[in-house]
C-alpha cells in the first residue's frame, strides 16, 4: 500500500537554480508577458478564425460581389479601397475579443499569482498592449499579403509603404489601448459587448471605407468624414495608391494619439486600484 | 532569530463581517504549521493577507522580518504560494506555464527550461508536458499549480488546501514534498480540511473558526484534548448492544445506538480490554473499527463552549495545553 517516493524528492537532491534569482526588470517582464499573449493567440483556433479568416473571407466576398459594380461606376479598382479597410477592421473588431479575454484574465488565478510575485505589475499592462500590438501588426501584414494576390498594390515607393504600416500601427495602438481601458472599467463582460460591438460595427459601416463619402446622404457626410475609420482608410488608400494625404494622415494621428492618451490615463488609474484590491 | 512568519492580532473585516479576529501565529524556519478550519473560517483570508493580496484592517505581519504593508516586494520575493484555486494559464501547456512563471521570477531562458523539466518530473507530469492545461485532469492541474509555485525555491511556502482533489498517490507525493521542503529549512503554512493530513504533516496545528483561533498545539495535544480514539463496535442485535453497554459501564463516555456501541479510548492497546469485557459476557461482535476523532469531532470539541455561552467552561473545554481557546 506504500507509495514509492521518486528520488528527486529527497532533501539532499534539492535542485539547481540559484536560491533567489534577481527579479526581472519592468521591460524584461513586459516582454515575457507579451510573449504569453502572442502564444495564447496562436494557440487559440477560435481567435485565429475570428481575427484572420473572417476578414479574409469578407475581403473575397465583397470583392466578388462588388468589384465589377464599383469599378464600373467609379473607375477605381475596388480592391485598392477595400484592402486597407479590411486591414483596419481586423484591428478594430479585435477590440471586443481582446477586451473580453483581458477581463477574464484579470479575474483569473494567474493574475493573483502575478500579484503575489515580486513583479512590477505595470509589466502586465505593457505586456498585454505590446503583445496585442504585435498580433495586430502581424495580422495586418498577412492580410496585406493576401490582398496582394487579388490585385492590391503599393504604387508610391518604399517610404509610402512604411507610412502605410505606420498608420496601421497608430490605429492598432489605439485599438489595444481601447481594449485595455474597456476591460479595466467594465464590471461584467456584457457591458463590454454592449459598448464595443455596436459602436465598432457602426463606425466601420459609417466610414468612407466600403462606400465613398459622396454616396452618403449630405447631412451625415460631416460625421462620416471625421470618423477615424474614414480618415485612416483614406490615409492608407492615399499612401498605397492615390488620394489626399494631409487631412487623413493628420486626422488619424490626432485621433489615435488622443484616444490612446485618454485610455492610458483611465487604464492606469483603474489598474492601480485593481492591483491594490482588498 | 526572527521567525519566518509572525502574525499578531491580525484582523480583517469585510463590511460587517469579521473574517479574521485578532489571529496570532508564529512559524519558525523548518516547521510545518497546519491551519485547520471549516468553510468560511478565514483560512484563505489569512493567506491572502500574508501574501500581500489583501490589506488587513489591524494587527501586524512579518515575513522574515519584512512587513507586507511597507515592503511588499521583499515579502513576495520570499514566499512561494499555491492558492486554493488553480492559477494557471489554461491555453498553454504545463511546460510553458512553468517556463513563463520561472522567467518572470528571474530565471534565464535556459535555466527556466531546465527547471521546468525538473519540476515536471518531480510532480510526475512528464506525460502531460505538452497538453494544454485546459485539457488536464483536476488532479494534474493541482500538481502543476504546486509545481509552478515551487519553480523558484523560497524560504517560506504557503499552501491553501493543497491536497483537495488529489488521489492518494499524489497526496503522498505532496506530503513528501512538504516534508522535504521543511527539512531544507523552509517554513510551511498549509490549510486543510483533513485532520489526518494535519496529523501527518504538521508540527503544529492551529484550529480556526469564524476568524478566531480556537486551538493551537501539536497534533497529540489536540487529540488528547478532543478525546483520543473511538472504538466503534457493531453487535448482532440491539439487545446485545444494551448488554454490552452494561458490561462496559465502568468506562467513561460509552454510548449505544441501535446495535452499535462507541467506546472512547486513550490508547489503541485499550481495545484488548474492551474485547475482554465483552467476551466475558459471551457477546458476539459483528464488526469493529477504531478511529481517530474526525474533523467534526475536533470542531465539536473546540467550538462547543463558544456556541453555547450559557454552558460552563469546564464541560468539554480544551485543556490548558491549548492556548487562546475560548477568548
Ligand atoms: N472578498 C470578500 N468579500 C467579502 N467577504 C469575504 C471576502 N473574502 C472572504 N469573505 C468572507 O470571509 C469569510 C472567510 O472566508 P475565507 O475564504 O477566508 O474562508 P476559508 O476558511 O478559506 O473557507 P474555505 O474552506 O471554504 O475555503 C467567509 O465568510 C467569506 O464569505
Ligand atoms: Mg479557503
Amino acid at each position: 500500500m506504500t507509495v514509492q517516493s521518486p528520488g528527486p524528492l529527497a532533501p539532499t537532491a534539492s535542485p539547481s537554480p540559484s536560491p533567489s534569482p534577481d527579479p526581472t526588470t519592468l521591460a524584461g517582464a513586459s516582454v515575457i508577458i507579451a510573449g504569453r499573449v502572442i502564444r495564447q493567440f496562436v494557440r487559440n483556433r477560435m481567435m485565429l478564425i475570428v481575427t484572420i479568416a473572417f476578414p479574409l473571407l469578407q475581403l473575397f466576398m465583397l470583392l466578388a460581389a462588388f468589384s465589377v459594380l464599383v469599378q464600373d461606376t467609379q473607375g477605381v479598382d475596388y480592391v485598392r479601397r477595400l484592402a486597407p479597410l479590411i486591414v483596419l477592421t481586423t484591428a478594430f473588431s479585435s477590440i471586443l475579443t481582446t477586451a473580453i479575454a483581458l477581463w477574464s484574465d484579470i479575474r483569473s488565478g494567474v493574475f493573483n499569482r502575478l500579484r503575489a510575485m515580486p513583479l512590477d505589475m505595470r509589466a502586465y499592462v505593457f505586456g498585454r498592449i505590446g503583445g496585442d500590438f504585435v498580433r495586430i501588426m502581424g495580422v495586418a501584414v498577412l492580410v496585406t499579403l493576401v490582398a496582394h494576390t487579388v490585385g492590391f498594390r503599393f504604387s508610391n515607393g518604399p517610404l509610402a509603404v512604411l507610412g502605410f504600416f505606420g498608420i496601421v500601427a497608430l490605429f492598432g495602438m489605439m485599438c489595444s489601448a481601447l481594449a485595455v481601458a474597456v476591460a479595466l472599467v467594465a464590471q461584467h463582460p456584457g457591458i463590454i459587448v454592449r459598448y464595443v460591438q455596436m459602436p465598432t460595427l457602426v463606425m466601420t459601416l459609417m466610414s468612407s471605407g466600403y462606400v465613398p463619402l459622396e454616396a452618403f446622404p449630405g447631412w451625415i457626410q460631416p460625421v462620416v468624414s471625421v470618423n477615424p475609420v474614414s480618415l485612416a482608410a483614406g490615409a492608407l488608400a492615399g499612401l498605397s495608391h492615390e488620394g489626399a494625404l494631409t487631412v487623413p494622415v493628420l486626422g488619424t494621428v490626432a485621433w489615435t494619439l488622443g484616444v490612446t492618451a485618454v485610455c492610458t490615463v483611465v487604464a492606469t488609474r483603474r489598474f492601480a486600484l485593481l492591483v491594490k484590491r482588498g | 532569530m526572527t521567525e519566518a512568519i509572525s502574525l499578531s492580532d491580525l484582523t480583517k473585516r469585510f463590511g460587517e463581517q469579521t473574517a479574521l479576529d485578532r489571529v496570532s501565529l508564529r512559524i519558525p524556519a523548518g516547521t510545518v504549521v497546519g491551519l485547520l478550519g471549516p468553510n468560511g473560517a478565514g483560512k484563505t483570508t489569512l493567506i491572502n493577507c500574508l501574501t500581500t493580496l489583501l490589506q488587513p484592517d489591524g494587527g501586524t505581519i512579518e515575513v522574515l522580518g519584512h512587513d507586507p504593508a511597507t515592503d511588499p516586494s521583499l515579502v513576495r520575493a520570499n514566499i512561494a504560494v499555491t492558492g486554493q484555486f488553480a492559477a494557471l494559464d489554461e491555453q498553454i501547456n504545463p511546460r510553458e506555464n512553468l517556463v513563463f512563471f520561472g522567467r518572470l521570477l528571474g530565471l534565464g531562458k535556459g535555466e527556466a527550461q531546465q527547471r521546468a523539466g525538473e519540476m515536471l518530473e518531480r510532480f510526475e507530469l512528464g506525460e502531460a508536458a505538452y497538453t494544454p492545461v485546459g485539457y488536464l485532469s483536476g488532479g494534474m492541474r493541482r500538481r502543476l499549480d504546486l509545481a509552478v509555485s515551487l519553480v523558484v525555491p523560497r524560504p517560506v511556502l504557503v499552501l491553501d488546501e493543497p491536497t483537495t482533489g488529489l488521489d492518494p498517490r499524489s497526496r503522498k507525493l505532496l506530503w513528501e514534498m512538504v516534508r522535504a521542503e521543511a527539512a531544507r529549512g523552509v517554513a510551511v503554512l498549509l490549510t486543510t480540511q483533513y485532520l489526518e493530513e494535519a496529523d501527518q504533516l504538521a508540527d503544529r496545528i492551529v484550529v480556526i473558526d469564524k476568524g478566531r483561533v480556537l486551538a493551537d498545539g501539536s497534533s497529540d495535544q489536540l487529540k488528547r484534548d478532543v478525546g483520543g480514539l473511538m472504538c466503534r463496535l457493531t453487535l448482532t442485535s440491539a439487545a446485545d448492544a444494551r448488554a454490552a453497554l452494561l458490561a462496559l459501564g465502568e468506562l467513561p463516555g460509552v454510548s449505544a445506538e441501535g446495535e452499535k456501541v462507541a467506546v472512547p479510548m486513550a490508547r489503541p492497546e485499550d481495545v484488548g480490554g474492551v474485547l475482554g469485557l465483552l467476551e466475558g459476557k459471551g457477546l458476539r461482535i459483528a464488526d469493529i473499527e477504531v478511529t481517530k476523532p474526525t474533523l467534526d469531532e475536533v470542531f465539536f470539541a473546540f467550538t462547543e463552549p463558544s456556541q453555547a455561552p450559557g454552558t460552563s467552561e469546564t464541560s468539554q473545554a480544551p485543556g490548558n495545553s491549548v492556548k487562546g481557546a475560548a477568548r
